[in-house]
């Protein structure tokens, strides 16, 4: 799709997104059933069940099991040769949005809904790979980097994509190149302490005025609400920690200052795996799994698999994907990297589905494929960590949002090479050099169009 | 972790660590964090030595401690017969907590240095010199830059544990904190309200712009008002004011650490000088007071050194007798460093006693009175019941020059111990056992499924495989072929530097340095030189080292192994032979004549000091039977250095290399050096040696090939020389005259033997040959008895160009394996 028409449909969306809102509500509920017949479910919560269904209703998942009697009236989605499985969950992306960080370093009052563009091709791909659920929030370059939402890769404007809003508050341990580590956490701490003062004096205010009986009604300050938030235990933090002693540094922080959190690890904090253990709290690993070490003494590169380090710890652990690198962006691929070094396929599985899901407090709805939960499932045409397994089908509250049949784009893709009737690993990576060389022509026609504005 | 359920071996230090196994298992044992040390003496700082002494540590902490101590059942058991137990050394100030840039304001008291200290770093060289527990002072050189702390290092994830956090609060004198940057915050975005500024000048720029900075600091936090300090920066002050936290003073100079004592009055402040270059001008007042100092040792452990004492104070260097002179006066001082010697704390300890402290006193400024200064002395720094465990074996007296920490207990864990894997390689007495598919000696016969017998970096046997002793290391290398070490006789490696061209003719004077002809060559070698890491992966063990001269007398070869520690353990023979060289430019045709006068001379030299040695022993007989006889001493010859080493020749046979290309330069070599003089005569370079090969076997003469060996005339054809000479009976070896080149040295040899060379030369010309030559036969050059055990172990034949080096030995020791090194 050229730009300038996805922009337009961007604007129009938007504008008439309150419209559709409205039509919606008046519709009379029709309850919608769909079935979907599946070779094998992998359940995530439970045991994997050979030649089951699962049962629909309103996009919440009402029945799982192999003894289930199909209604009538349910759209039934046969599935019955392949493998169905939850939508994967990413518990913390800063993806999706073109520029991820403020420069100033305490921004708690931005949000992840301004920036976030639905139509980006980051998206689409994600959509396409089997993602359902996502916490977009603010980069990692920052202090108090302003707060995320829960979103799916599904729909034209924000609204559509919005799953929750105000959901996560981002804190970065990662000092700038212009500071020490000890200063930035002492801005850190500064920031908390002046937060203190301001509400204390705010509580005194509004005291003052109670005792003079005179109408209050100064407002707390919004850029500090969000953290207010934090602290009175509405919002999370997902404090990212590059290396090991920050690890250590967020959880004192969180006891100290007083705020929930989820730590997300950089690539060099395998040796606070003990440690993670110990606290029992699950963590959000990096997208780059394996950590190369080098011994001091012998000069001796090692390699440190940190799933598997994390694993052995007993440290509960999500999975990221690096949508800008080519042999991390698939969740797939990340489980089965946990996989072949020695992770247990359940342990992987859930790190892209139900411990995410439960990290973005999401855990209730999606993650699993349970009664009661949302019915965001993906259907596969074999198993998940099998390089030749294609996400076949995509369900997000129970209606097919991805079909690979009608994936034109793809279809395109794989057009032109079609005379030899390549195999698939090949249209694989026919995908990825498209997409390669895609990325960086949207960028530039969109950078482009940005100098012809500001002319 | 270290030492956990493993059995520690008798290091080679004095001291016998044992385990005493337990029904537990050492793992278990481990677990219950039980640990029994039992030592010749327990030092423990608190009172007097108590001798034997035994400690016992349990859940990390010091629970009893005695002459003796009845083990619990699953402890584990560390007996130090000969050592000397002392608490764990105390690094009073450490520039260990992160550097790089913080923040360009001259005050910031709210940064934290614990929150900046790498949890998870790598301390083991500081465990391995006993240090476990250090001070991090907060990095920056600004007026008051901020918090210290006190951590605990150790083996464990994290490796570091803050004990004390804030333990300081810092502020720093004298030059350091002067002419600060300019400070500018530009507002973002600009307002008419908050436009931009320009930016902010910051005091000081001088001694009392300082003073003024830090009293108004500290006048704020007093509550005299001022709206500059932020809330965590008042609180961080308060605390100094209200004696909750020492202030750490860094003052050097006499006058700052008056300015310092001061404002102590003044506010109230609780004073540690750090530094204190000059604090002895000051010393009584400072025992009087009560002000401890931290004394920071600037590198006296093998580093750079004061060169001048009475400059010291001038150059803000510490002067050595500065910590026993304070201590003299009676004021507590804790030692430490903020170089690379940290790990030297001992040392520092025991120099200072060396400068007139006393032994007990310099022990407790870098334990106890370490530990008090920075608040920490209920934790650390004495052996005390329910203390943390932080001790330290030792192998002998704490300040003895020899001692060395054998085992360090960090928090109760074994954060590190002396070497418990040493010579695991060879048996108990020292017999290692080398098997291969194929042993090729060097002297012709190659053995097929035998072993080589090594003890003591000699080859004691090469034979049939027999059933090996008990206690014997056999050392399987399965299908690989062994060879000899083999020899460059013609390197120049690790003589990099050494391109001056000496030339001299006899009777004129010596023009450039002569060093190198009158003393061994191998004096200057570099043995750190990573060429001699390229020859020894290259399977070359030995080199005749060369020196690049051109006059007729080249000066001396000495002969050195390609592995071993510094120059002393790789040298074979400092003088093996001496080189000269036939190649003339204008004076080609005199050079023969100039030889013989040259050699004349040193014969004559060597005939005249000979015949007076003998006249001298007969005078110094007659006049011990007689003394009184009226005797003439005889008149001594003049003293001539080289001539001295030309002696050599004539008296000891010593090899003489002779380079010489033209067959009129080898006929004039042949004609004067062997013939005329009778030397051990080698023909180095020789590059028409093949035409004269009829002559050379003659004269047996042997011939030094390097680096061309295969030559093509004008049509084209070629003419392998040292397969030639090798066929006409002529000693051959092949040499690569080069530096990193030497690698190439077999592949010489493999080539010459595509052209045609028979293999059994080949191997010769770069094993047994050049050891002949240089007269090292019975030491170098093939797989004998006696031989040293110098060996390269190949993937095939030793002349496949496909055969790959794999592991080389020298002296008995793997100097190169490819496996580790890749």
């Amino acid at each position: 799709m050229p730009m300038g028409k996805r922009r337009l449909c961007a604007v129009m969306a938007a504008t008439i997104a309150g419209l559709v809102a409205t039509a919606a509500a008046q519709e009379t509920p029709v309850r919608k059933r769909v079935a979907v017949k599946a070779g094998k479910i992998i359940t995530i919560g439970g045991p994997e069940i050979e030649a089951g269904v699962i049962l629909i209703e309103d996009g919440r998942i009402t029945a799982v099991g192999t003894d289930i009697e199909v209604p009538w009236d349910a759209n039934v989605i046969d599935a019955s040769d392949q493998v169905v499985m939850p939508g994967y969950v990413e518990a913390h992306t800063s993806e999706g949005m073109r520029t991820q960080n403020e420069r100033v370093l305490e921004v708690p009052f931005v949000s992840a809904i301004d920036g976030i563009d639905p139509i980006s091709w980051f998206m689409e791909d994600s959509l396409r790979d089997g993602v359902t659920t996502m916490l977009v929030i603010p980069g990692n370059d920052t202090l108090i980097g302003g707060t995320g939402i829960v979103a799916k890769p599904h729909g034209q404007n924000v609204q559509d994509i919005l799953v929750r809003d105000y959901t996560g508050m981002k804190i970065s341990l990662q000092a700038r190149s212009d500071s020490s580590r000890m200063a930035h956490i002492a801005r850190l701490r500064k920031y908390f302490a002046d937060l203190a003062q301001y509400r204390q004096e705010y509580a005194q205010r509004k005291a003052d005025a109670e005792e003079a009986k005179k109408p209050f009604d100064e407002e707390i300050d919004p850029k500090r609400q969000p953290v207010i938030d934090l602290l009175e235990g509405k919002l999370k933090a997902f404090v990212y920690c590059p290396g090991a002693s920050d690890v250590v540094k967020a959880f004192q922080l969180s006891d100290e200052l007083g705020f929930q959190m989820t730590p997300i690890l950089g690539p060099d904090c395998a040796d606070a795996a003990g440690f993670l253990a110990e606290k029992g709290v699950p963590v959000i690993l990096d997208s780059t799994l394996i950590a190369w070490e080098t011994d001091e003494e012998t000069e001796t590169e090692k390699q440190r698999v940190v799933p598997q380090i994390m694993a052995e710890a007993g440290v509960k652990f999500a999975l990221q994907r690096n949508a800008r690198s080519l042999d991390a962006q698939y969740f797939w691929m990340q489980a089965a990297r946990c996989v072949a070094h020695g992770v247990s396929r359940e342990e992987a599985l859930r790190a892209v589905t139900l411990t995410p899901a439960e990290i973005i407090g999401m855990g209730e709805r999606v993650g699993s494929i349970e009664e009661g939960k949302d019915a965001n499932l993906q259907i596969l045409t074999g198993d998940p960590l099998d390089a030749q397994t294609w996400v076949d089908k995509v369900l997000i509250g129970g209606e097919v949002v991805y079909d690979r049949a009608e994936d034109e784009r793809l279809e395109r893709l794989l057009e032109e090479r079609k005379p030899e009737e390549e195999p698939k690993e090949e249209a694989e990576e026919a995908e990825q050099e498209a997409e390669g060389e895609e990325k960086p022509a949207e960028e530039a026609e969109e950078e482009k169009g940005e100098t012809d504005a500001e002319q | 972790m270290i030492g956990m359920g493993r059995t520690l071996a008798t290091s080679r230090v004095a001291l016998a660590v044992a385990v005493a196994a337990t029904l537990l298992g050492g793992l278990a044992a481990a677990q219950d964090g039980v640990l029994v040390i039992r030592a010749e003496k327990v030092i423990s700082v608190a009172g007097e030595p108590i001798s034997p002494g035994a400690v016992l540590v349990r859940d990390g902490k010091i629970a009893a401690v005695g002459p003796t101590i009845e083990a619990p059942e699953g402890a584990r058991v560390i007996d130090a017969a000969d050592g000397v137990v002392i608490p764990g050394l105390v690094a009073a100030l450490t520039t260990l907590s992160e550097g790089g840039r913080d923040t360009e304001e001259s005050v910031t008291p709210e940064l934290r240095v614990a929150d900046g200290v790498d949890l998870f770093g790598d301390w083991r060289e500081l465990l391995k010199g006993g240090v476990t527990t250090v001070y991090l002072s907060p990095p920056g050189r600004r007026a008051m830059p901020g918090q210290g702390a006190v951590a605990r290092l150790s083996e464990g994830k994290p490796s570091a544990t803050v004990l004390l956090d804030p333990a300081s609060l810092r502020i720093v004198l004298g030059e350091w904190p002067k002419n600060p940057p300019d400070l500018w915050d530009p507002p973002l975005p600009p307002t008419p309200e908050h436009p931009v500024s320009p930016p902010e000048k910051q005091l000081p720029t001088t001694r009392m712009g300082t003073l003024a900075l830090l009293r108004r600091v500290f006048s704020e936090a007093h509550g005299a008002g001022g709206e500059r300090l932020s809330g965590l920066q008042l609180a961080a002050v308060k605390a100094a004011l209200a004696g909750e936290v020492p202030v750490h003073v860094r003052a050097d100079r006499a006058e700052d650490i008056r300015r310092a004592l001061a404002l102590a009055d003044e506010f109230g402040l609780k004073l540690v000088i750090e530094g204190g270059n000059e604090a002895h001008q000051l010393a009584d007042e400072l025992a009087r007071r009560g002000v401890p100092v931290i004394v920071t040792a600037p590198a006296w452990v093998g580093h750079q050194s004061i060169e001048d004492l009475t400059l010291a104070d001038v150059r803000g260097e510490t002067r050595p007798d500065l910590a026993a002179k304070l201590m003299a006066a009676g004021v507590k001082v804790a030692l430490s460093t903020e170089d690379v010697s940290l790990p030297e704390l001992l040392v520092i300890a025991a120099s200072t006693a060396g400068q007139g402290a006393p032994e007990d006193t310099a022990l407790r400024a870098v334990t106890a009175d370490a530990a008090e200064i920075l608040g920490v002395s209920d934790r650390v720094g004495t052996i005390e019941v329910g203390k943390d465990a932080d001790l330290l074996i030792l192998t002998g007296e704490p300040l003895a020059t020899e001692t060395q920490v054998a085992v360090t207990v960090s928090g109760g864990q074994v954060a590190w111990e002396r070497g418990t894997q040493e010579d695991v390689e060879t048996g108990p007495d020292g017999l290692r056992i080398i098997r291969a598919r194929r042993i090729v000696t060097g002297t012709g016969e190659a053995l097929d499924d035998g072993e080589i017998r090594v003890r003591g970096g000699v080859i004691e046997s090469v034979g049939e495989r027999t059933e090996p002793p008990a206690g014997a290391k056999v050392v399987d290398l399965g299908d690989r072929t062994v060879m000899p070490g083999m020899i460059d006789i013609q390197s120049r490696l690790g003589l990099h530097w050494e391109s001056d061209t000496v030339t001299l003719s006899p009777g004129s004077p010596v023009s450039g340095s002569d060093a190198t002809k009158l003393t061994s060559i191998a004096n200057a070698i570099d043995p750190t030189d990573e060429a001699f890491g390229e020859a020894l992966r290259a399977g070359v063990t030995s080199i005749a080292l060369t020196a690049a001269t051109s006059g007729l007398f080249c000066g001396s070869m000495a002969v050195v192994k390609t592995a071993g520690r510094g120059v002393d353990e790789r040298l074979v023979e400092p003088v093996a032979a001496l080189r000269f060289s036939m190649l003339g430019s204008q004076d080609r045709s005199a050079r023969a004549s100039q030889a013989r006068e040259f050699l004349e001379k040193a014969r004559k030299y060597d005939e005249d000091w000979t015949a007076f040695d003998r006249r001298w022993a007969e005078f110094e007989r007659k006049y011990a039977a007689n003394p009184e006889a009226d005797l003439d001493e005889p008149s001594r010859p003049k003293r001539d250095a080289e001539m001295e080493m030309l002696r050599t020749i004539f008296r000891e046979k010593t090899p003489v290399l002779v380079v010489a290309d033209r067959p009129d330069e080898i006929a004039a070599t042949l004609k004067v050096f062997r013939e005329e003089f009778g030397l051990n005569t080698v023909a180095v370079g020789s590059q028409d040696a093949d035409r004269v090969a009829g002559d050379l076997k003659a004269a047996r003469i042997g011939v030094v090939l390097a680096p061309q060996i295969i030559v093509r005339d004008e049509r084209g054809r070629e003419t392998n020389r040292p397969a030639e000479l090798a066929e006409a009976g002529v000693p051959v070896a092949l040499a690569t005259g080069g530096t990193s080149a030497t690698q190439v040295l077999r592949l010489n040899a493999a080539y010459a033997v595509r052209k045609g060379m028979d293999r059994r030369d080949a191997l010769r010309a770069i094993t047994v040959r050049p050891a002949e030559f240089l007269g090292l036969e019975r030491r170098l050059g093939s797989i004998e008895p006696g031989r040293d055990a110098d060996l390269v172990v190949l993937s095939g034949d030793p002349l496949e160009l496909t055969s790959r080096v794999e592991k080389v030995f020298v002296n008995g020791e793997v100097a190169y394996d490819a496996e580790t090194e890749g």
